[in-house]
């Protein structure tokens, strides 16, 4: 028995919607120092609709959306294209969450933590079924990962991600409000940088340690043991398989909305629970909804806060901007030494304070912490100073908008 | 008047190829029949439960091979409504409340299949029902929305071991998802090696040829920057 969806209008106008937006944006906007940032703003907030689409426009077993035809949850990339292989979700390179409902990708990093327990090898996930084992999902998580770094790098950090999206709409919340930012040293600055990969180091180690009975037969930590701690449901130590997910800010995030849209009430949230409170719920826990509120606080003060640690941002620029991947990554940022003037235009704007921009002499300004917003592109006031190239042309370049005003 | 008769000609050929392909496309997607099944009904027709103070009937219209009323439960066996796909056994009960079936869907790829099943309910009561999917709950994942709305299990609805489920205190569209594993072995295990491996294959091609474009063009970028210097 197969189910044949009946007609979808919604993804081909949900197109020409987002053709049609990028048109007049370019076209209609005469201050040329946020014709980019409108537009930025605008393909975030596509991208956004895109990743959880189905969640979204709700569930569209209700009458009132079925004209719209099937809903993109149930195309979810990976077990319609991909099959049991791969089930769980393209990864795509920004926080879409795997755990609301309705979305279309999924985050690279609960992917890595998942396959890490290979609980996974066996046949049964999270309602879907895998005929693949955890080494091999792993190695096509990150393949996906590296291709899509190779080619467009953190732009997927400035222009893509939902999470991105919050902390800018927290910036311009901050503005209308008139108040400034505040910096970070530039030593503190580096060494947030640099936290990104021992945070990914650390949750991975975790998630082999809270694995560590199905990989070695027994546990390193007590109550990590297939059947969780005594009086829960068996299997169930897969809310400690993900840790990362137990802190990251996106998942109460989407889990909020998702309840704030009405389409999940709280007694849902908590379906599966065990342990103590810090860990309690199925989808969000305490820990989550604090380091949500810490970020949220931090990113009203600091622009792009969580871009400067995000994990996921550390593992895209491992693929993009350090060697050997440095060398054929795609997307860079440029600079033409002989029309700098060193005016600092470039570093002030910039959202997660990357100073290759302004202190390297020329040629490519590419760095780790740079999220491709083209901020500086946009505001540098000179003529090709700077430009943002994909496969060697350019696609974005300063203009001398000082004069043109 | 060549060329007129060879116009006419060829504008009728064309609007016969369009009438046969138009009348293929139909066929094509023109639902199969059903084998004539013994019962029809109507969503006049209500299957009513007088002792529990409660009837079910159904929004569209259907059949079914054979309905029993047992113990106050109505039992339709490949119960087929229109728009959706048989069912093969289905078990409902209800008790002051009036339901009315919608929907019933089934989704089936090579990760998991499952159902959906659709009702709207009158009067704050009871149903109890049974999809006939066997009592192998380990593999099952259920779900129940109340208007849309995703309800934790144990605050309005809750799972017997024998895969009935009771739905209580809902009012207005409720809808049942349910989604199960295949059985123990792997569904693609008899393939050849390339096939089971694919999406593998492909990413790791897909790395290589983006490796090789990227170095392509780098060193394209190269030599076009140090001839023009």
């Amino acid at each position: 028995m197969t189910w044949e969806p009946p007609s979808n209008i919604v993804l081909p106008v949900f197109a020409v919607v987002i053709l049609v937006g990028i048109f007049l944006i370019l076209k209609l906007t005469k201050d040329k120092t946020s014709k980019v940032s409108s537009l930025r703003l605008f393909i975030q907030i596509d991208a956004a609709i895109a990743i959880f689409m189905g969640l979204i426009l709700g569930p569209f077993n209700i009458p009132l959306f079925q004209p719209l035809g099937s809903s993109p949850r149930s195309l979810l990339v990976g077990s319609k294209f991909l099959g049991n292989q791969f089930p769980d979700g393209l990864s795509v390179p920004v926080l879409a969450c795997y755990y609301p409902n309705g979305r279309t990708v999924t985050c690279p990093l609960w992917q890595l933590q998942a396959y890490i327990f290979p609980f996974w090898n066996y046949q049964r996930g999270y309602d879907v079924l895998y005929s693949t084992s955890g080494l091999e999902k792993i190695g096509i998580v990150i393949g996906l990962v590296a291709v899509a770094s190779i080619i467009l790098g953190r732009f997927f950090c400035g222009w893509l991600c939902p999470f991105g999206l919050y902390m800018d709409v927290l910036t311009r919340i901050r503005k209308a409000s008139r108040l400034r930012h505040l910096h970070f040293s530039a030593k503190t600055n580096t060494a947030l940088a640099q936290s990104r990969y021992i945070i990914i180091a650390v949750f991975l180690i975790l998630s082999v340690i809270f694995a560590s009975y199905a990989i070695f037969g027994t546990q390193l930590i007590s109550g990590t043991r297939p059947g969780g701690p005594e009086g829960t449901e068996a299997g169930n130590v897969g809310n400690l398989n993900e840790p990362f997910c137990l802190v990251c800010p996106m998942r109460p995030l989407c889990i909020l909305i998702e309840c704030a849209l009405g389409e999940m009430k709280w007694s849902y949230i908590s379906k599966i629970t065990y342990g103590p409170l810090w860990i309690s719920g199925f989808y969000v826990t305490s820990i989550n909804l604090a380091i949500l509120i810490a970020v949220t606080i931090l990113a009203l003060a600091y622009r792009r806060f969580w871009c400067r640690i995000c994990p996921l941002g550390g593992l895209t620029a491992l693929f993009s901007t350090f060697t050997p991947f440095k060398q054929i990554a795609m997307t860079r940022l440029q600079k033409n030494e002989q029309k700098c003037t060193k005016c600092g235009v470039c570093k002030r704007v910039c959202p997660t304070q990357a100073t290759d921009v302004y202190e390297k002499k020329g040629g490519d300004v590419t760095e780790s912490r740079c999220i491709l917003c083209a901020r500086c592109v946009e505001e540098c006031p000179y003529e090709d100073a700077l430009t943002l190239k994909v496969a060697g042309k350019t696609v974005m370049n300063s203009r001398n908008w000082l004069e043109q005003q | 008047m060549a060329c007129d008769f060879v116009k006419v000609n060829r504008d009728k050929v064309s609007t016969g190829i369009a009438i046969i392909g138009i009348i293929f496309i139909l066929s094509l997607t023109y639902p199969n029949t059903q084998a004539q099944t013994n019962i029809s009904f109507t969503p006049a027709d209500k299957f009513g439960t007088p002792e529990n103070n409660g009837s079910i009937g159904f929004a569209v219209n259907g059949t079914c091979s054979n309905v029993t009323f047992e113990n106050n439960t109505w039992t339709f066996t490949n119960l087929c409504l229109t728009g959706s796909q048989p069912l093969e056994n289905f078990e409902i009960s209800t008790q002051n409340s009036n339901v009315t079936i919608f929907s019933y869907l089934t989704f089936n790829n090579t990760a998991f299949q499952g159902i959906q099943l659709g009702y709207a309910v009158e009067g704050k009561g009871k149903q109890v029902l049974n999809l006939g999917l066997g009592s192998e709950e380990e593999d099952w994942e259920w779900s129940v929305a109340f208007n849309g709305v995703f309800i934790g299990e144990g605050d309005g609805w809750n799972i017997l071991r024998d895969g009935t489920l009771v739905v209580t205190g809902a009012t207005g569209n409720v809808s049942i998802f349910d989604f199960e594993s295949f059985g123990n072995s792997a569904p693609s295990s008899n393939l050849p090696f390339y096939q089971q491996h694919s999406v593998a294959i492909i990413i790791t091609v897909a790395v290589a040829a983006t490796v090789v474009v990227a170095v392509v063009i780098k060193v394209n970028s190269r030599k076009h920057s140090g001839e023009s210097s």
